[in-house]
C-alpha cells in the first residue's frame, strides 16, 4: 500500500515547504538576502506506472546577475564620488566663508594700506596693516594646516580601507570553499551564498569589482587592476607612499601600482594624490607670490627710521659656493643689478652702488663679495653659518635699497633698485617671511617696530608713495593674468564646481542606484504577503496529508477488521 | 514599477524620500534663516567669483570713502591756513597803503612796523599748522616744522624764514592708481619765486622803520612792497585755488564712490541674499511634501495579510 508513502511524502514536502516560508520571512529585512522557494515535483515508482507522492526536487534561490553586475558599479561609483565630494568640502572649508576668507584677507590687507595712505605718520594705523599682514598669515596658515591635516587623514583612511579589502577578500575566498564544499557535495548554499555576496556589495564600495562565476557556486573577484578573489585563494594588497609623496596601492609580492579607477578607495587616492596638491599647490602660488611681491616694495622702500645699519636674510642657501641658481630658491632672482644707497651719516652724503647679480654664475658668497668690493666695504657682505647673506655696514655709514637720488643730487630716482630680485628671494628686509601658505608670517621685526614699515621711499614721515607701490599690487595681474584675489576666486570656484558636479553625480548614482535595488529586489526581495500566501498553501498541504494519512489508516484499520 | 515590491524596496523608498525632503527643508530653512543663499562657492559656483568681486569692492569703496574723508580734512585745514595767510596780506597791504599814501610821523610808522612785525609771527603760525600734530605745509616731511627764523636783524626781529619741509607734496590714494595731493610744500605756498610772503612782509616792515628813507624815497619803497604783496596774494591765491578745486573734486569723488559703494552692495545682496518670499514659499511646499510623506510612511506595510489570517 503507497498510501503511507504518498503521506508521509506530502507531509515532508509541507513541512520542506513551510521552513523555506519560515526562512524567508525571518529574512525579509536582511541586507542581500535572497529569497528562496521550494520546488516540488511528483515521486513515481520505478516503472513510472504509480504515483508514489510527492518530492522536493529543488530549492530555488532568485538572482539577477546582469542587475548585480550594475550594482557593484554603482556602488564603486558612488563610493568614488563620495569620497572625493567629502574631501573636496573639506578643502573649501579650509578657504573660510566669507568674509573669514583668504581673499578677505588679501582685500583687507590691501584696504588698511590705502588706508594708511592718508596717514603714512600715523603709528596706530600701521599697527592695523601689521595686524591685517598678520591676520591674513594666520588664515593661510590655518587653510595650509587643514589641507595638510585632510591627506595625512585621507592616508590614514586609504590604509583602513586597504585593510578593509584584505580582510574582505580572505573572508570571500573562505566562504567560496564553503560553498564549493557544499555544492560540489549536492547541496545548495543559499544563504552561504548571500553571505559572500554581502562582502562582495562591501568590497565594491571600496573598489571597482566584477565577478566571474567558477564551478561548485565559486566566484572570482576581479577588479581593473588585479585580481581581489581567485576561488579559494585572496590577495592581499598594500598601500604606500612614493617620492612625490603621493599614495600608491601595491600587490603584496609585487612594487607596480595597482590602479583602482572607482570605489572609495580610489577616491582617496584621487583626492589624495590629485586635488589636495592641486588645491595646495594654488593656495601656496598665491602666498609665495604675495611674499615676493609685497617683500619686493618693502625692501626698496624705506621706513621712518631711515636707512639700515645691518640686514640679514632669513633664506639659506644649500651651498654658498655654487651658483645660486641650482639652489632651488624658493622665490626665484634673476639676473639684474642690486641699488644700494650708501649715506655718511656725519656728512649726509649719499652714493648710490650698483652690483651687478647674474644667479646663473654667481653664488652666494660672490654676491656676498661682490657687495663689499662695490661698496669699498662701507657694506660687508658675508655669508654666516646657516648658509644666509648678511651685510653689515661699516660705523659712521648706513645703507638702503630705495632706489633714492645721491646727495648732492645727480643721475636721479631708480625706479627699480633690484631688478634681480635678489632681496627678496633671500628674504631680506621683507614685510612677509617664509616661503609657502604653511610658513607665512609677517616679519617679527615689523611687529617689533612698525616704523620699520616702509610707507615711504623717501625716508620722510608723511610721504606715501611706497604705500601706492604696495597698494598697486592689489590688482596686479600676479598668477595666470589674475590679481590675488582674482586667483583665490578662481581657486575656490573650481573647488566648488568641482564640488557641485560631485553632488550632481552622486546624486545621479544614488537614483540610479535606489533604481537597480528595486529591480533587483522586485525579484530576489521578499514579500511578506506572497509568503504568507504561500505558507497557506503549505498549512493546507500538511493539514491535506495529516488527514490523508488519517483516512488511509482508517481504512486499512477496516480492512483488518475483516480477518480479526 | 515593479510588480513585486518587497518590504525593503518600501524602506528604502521611505527613507531616500525623506532624507532628500528633509535635507532640502533643512537647505531653506537656513536660507531663510540667515538671510544668505551662497556662503560658499559650491553653492553658486557660477556667481561666486562676482559675488567676492562686489563685497571686495564694497569695503575698498568703504575705505577709499574714508580715506577721502581724510584728504578733505587736511586740504580744509590747508585752505583754513592759506584764508589766514591771506588776511594776514590783506592787512599788509593796507599798512603798506597808509604808509605810501601820506606823510606820517616815524611814531606813526613805527606803529605800522610793529603790526608787521605781529603778521610776520603770525604768517608764521598760519604756515607752521599742524592736524593731529603734524605739519601740513612741511610737504611729505609731516614731522619737521616747515618754518623756522633763519636770521635775525639787530634788534632780534626776524630777517629771513628758512624753509625746512620737503619739496614734495604728501598725497592720498583716493582710488585705483588715483591721488590727491593734501600736504603741499610750504615753499611752493609761501615762498614762491616772487611771491614770498615772508620776505616781503619783513621787507614792508624795515622799509616803515627806515630812518635814513625820505618820504618819497619811502613812498617809492612801500609802492614797491604793495606790488610784492599783490604778487604774493596772487601767489597765495593760486595755490588757495589749487587746494579748493582738489576739494570740490574731492566732493564729486566722494559721492560718486558712496553711488558706487551702494551699486557693489546691491550687486553683492543680490547674488548672496535669500529671496526671502521665495524661500519661505518653497519652504511651505517642502514641509507639505514631508508630511505627506511621513504620513505615508508611517502607514508603510500596515495592511497586511497577517491582518486577516485567523
Amino acid at each position: 500500500m503507497t498510501g503511507y508513502t504518498i503521506g508521509t511524502s506530502m507531509l515532508a514536502a509541507g513541512r520542506r515547504g513551510l521552513d523555506v516560508i519560515g526562512q524567508n520571512i525571518a529574512n525579509a529585512s536582511t541586507p542581500g538576502y535572497h529569497r528562496q522557494s521550494v520546488n516540488f515535483t511528483s515521486r513515481a515508482t520505478v516503472n513510472g506506472v504509480f504515483g508514489m507522492g510527492v518530492d522536493v526536487a529543488s530549492i530555488t534561490r532568485y538572482e539577477m546577475p546582469p542587475v548585480r553586475t550594475a550594482i557593484l558599479r554603482g556602488n564603486a561609483d558612488q563610493g568614488w564620488a563620495g569620497v572625493r565630494l567629502q574631501a573636496n568640502k573639506q578643502i573649501e572649508t579650509s578657504f573660510g566663508s566669507s568674509p573669514g576668507t583668504i581673499a578677505d584677507g588679501i582685500e583687507g590687507l590691501f584696504n588698511q594700506i590705502e588706508q594708511l595712505t592718508s596717514r603714512p605718520d600715523n603709528t596706530a594705523v600701521r599697527r592695523t596693516v601689521l595686524g591685517s599682514g598678520s591676520n591674513l598669515a594666520s588664515r593661510f596658515n590655518s587653510a595650509g594646516t587643514d589641507i595638510d591635516r585632510l591627506k595625512y587623514d585621507l592616508n590614514t583612511r586609504a590604509s583602513q580601507t586597504v585593510s578593509e579589502i584584505n580582510d574582505f577578500a580572505k573572508q570571500i575566498a573562505v566562504f567560496n570553499t564553503r560553498i564549493a564544499l557544499a555544492e560540489g557535495s549536492g547541496n545548495q548554499a543559499s544563504d552561504l551564498k548571500d553571505q559572500r555576496d554581502q562582502l562582495i556589495d562591501k568590497l565594491s564600495e571600496r573598489i571597482d569589482v566584477r565577478t566571474v562565476e567558477q564551478p561548485f557556486g565559486a566566484v572570482n573577484v576581479l577588479s581593473n587592476g588585479a585580481a581581489i578573489v581567485v576561488g579559494e585563494y585572496a590577495n592581499t594588497f598594500a598601500v604606500g607612499s612614493v617620492p612625490n609623496g603621493n599614495l600608491v596601492v601595491t600587490q603584496a609580492g609585487s612594487t607596480q601600482p595597482v590602479q583602482f579607477t572607482t570605489g572609495s578607495l580610489a577616491g582617496q587616492l584621487d583626492a589624495h594624490n590629485k586635488d589636495i596638491p592641486a588645491a595646495r599647490s594654488r593656495l601656496d602660488g598665491i602666498a609665495r607670490q604675495l611674499i615676493a611681491r609685497m617683500n619686493a616694495v618693502q625692501s626698496t622702500g624705506l621706513g621712518t627710521s631711515g636707512p639700515l645699519t645691518s640686514l640679514n636674510a632669513t633664506t639659506s642657501v644649500v651651498d654658498p659656493t655654487q651658483p645660486l641658481a641650482t639652489q632651488n630658491l624658493p622665490i626665484a632672482m634673476q639676473a639684474g643689478n642690486l641699488v644700494i644707497s650708501v649715506t655718511d651719516t656725519a656728512t649726509g652724503l649719499r652714493n648710490n652702488v650698483t652690483v651687478a647679480i647674474d644667479p646663473a654664475t654667481q653664488s652666494l658668497n660672490d654676491v656676498a663679495a661682490a657687495i663689499t668690493a662695490a661698496t669699498g666695504g662701507q657694506v660687508q657682505g658675508t655669508v654666516n653659518s646657516s648658509n644666509m647673506l648678511q651685510l653689515q655696514a661699516q660705523a659712521g655709514y648706513k645703507f638702503d635699497f630705495a632706489g633714492r637720488d645721491t646727495n648732492p643730487p645727480g643721475g636721479g630716482t631708480i625706479a627699480n633698485p633690484d631688478t634681480a630680485g635678489l632681496l627678496p628671494s633671500l628674504g631680506m628686509g621683507g614685510f612677509f617671511m617664509g616661503t609657502d601658505a604653511s610658513s607665512i608670517r609677517v616679519s617679527p621685526d615689523l611687529l617689533r617696530n612698525p616704523d620699520l614699515l616702509a610707507a615711504s621711499r623717501s625716508g620722510f614721515s608723511g610721504d606715501a608713495s611706497n604705500l601706492e607701490r604696495f597698494a598697486a599690487l592689489r590688482d596686479q595681474p600676479v598668477i595666470a593674468g589674475l590679481s590675488f584675489s582674482g586667483e583665490f576666486a578662481d581657486m575656490v570656484t573650481t573647488v566648488g564646481s568641482e564640488i557641485s558636479n560631485l553632488m550632481d553625480q552622486q546624486a545621479a548614482h544614488a537614483g540610479v542606484l535606489g533604481n537597480l535595488f528595486a529591480q533587483e529586489q522586485s525579484v530576489t526581495g521578499v514579500d511578506v504577503n506572497e509568503e504568507l500566501v504561500r505558507l497557506l498553501e503549505f498549512q493546507r498541504m500538511v493539514e491535506a496529508a495529516s488527514k490523508y494519512l488519517s483516512v488511509v489508516n482508517t481504512a486499512l484499520d477496516s480492512v483488518l477488521d475483516i480477518i480479526r | 514599477m515593479n510588480l513585486r515590491v518587497s518590504g525593503q524596496t518600501q524602506t528604502n523608498y521611505a527613507i531616500a524620500n525623506l532624507q532628500r525632503q528633509g535635507s532640502l527643508f533643512a537647505k531653506y530653512q537656513d536660507q531663510v534663516i540667515s538671510g544668505l543663499k551662497v556662503k560658499v562657492a559650491s553653492d553658486d559656483p557660477a556667481n561666486y567669483p562676482s559675488l567676492l568681486r562686489a563685497k571686495n569692492e564694497v569695503l575698498r569703496f568703504s575705505t577709499f570713502a574714508q580715506t577721502m574723508s581724510d584728504a578733505t580734512t587736511d586740504l580744509n585745514a590747508g585752505v583754513d591756513a592759506m584764508l589766514e595767510a591771506q588776511q594776514t596780506m590783506v592787512r599788509a597791504r593796507q599798512i603798506a597803503s597808509e604808509g605810501a599814501n601820506g606823510p606820517m610821523e616815524q611814531a606813526g610808522l613805527e606803529t605800522l612796523a610793529v603790526e608787521l612785525d605781529s603778521l610776520v609771527n603770525r604768517l608764521m603760525t598760519a604756515g607752521n599748522s599742524q592736524i593731529d600734530g603734524k605739519y601740513f605745509f612741511s610737504g611729505t616731511a609731516s614731522d619737521t616744522p616747515p618754518f623756522r627764523v633763519a636770521a635775525t636783524d639787530v634788534s632780534g626781529r626776524p630777517a629771513t624764514i628758512a624753509y625746512d619741509g620737503s619739496n614734495d607734496r604728501a598725497r592720498v590714494l583716493i582710488g585705483p592708481g588715483q591721488t590727491v595731493d593734501t600736504k603741499y610744500a610750504g615753499s611752493e605756498v609761501f615762498q614762491q619765486p616772487g611771491g614770498d610772503l615772508f620776505q616781503t612782509l619783513i621787507r614792508l616792515r624795515d622799509n616803515l622803520r627806515n630812518p635814513a628813507f625820505t618820504q618819497a624815497e619811502r613812498s617809492q619803497a612801500l609802492n614797491a612792497s604793495l606790488t610784492d604783496v599783490q604778487n604774493s596774494q596772487d601767489a597765495l591765491s593760486s595755490a588757495t585755488g589749487e587746494q579748493s578745486a582738489n576739494l570740490a573734486t574731492l566732493d564729486v569723488l566722494k559721492n560718486r564712490v558712496g553711488d558706487l559703494r551702494l551699486t557693489s552692495l546691491i550687486r553683492a545682496t543680490e547674488i548672496e541674499g535669500t529671496d526671502i518670499a521665495e524661500a519661505a514659499v518653497r519652504l511651505q511646499e517642502i514641509q507639505a511634501s514631508l508630511q505627506a510623506s511621513l504620513a505615508v510612511t508611517s502607514r508603510l506595510l500596515q495592511p497586511s495579510l497577517l491582518d486577516f489570517i485567523g
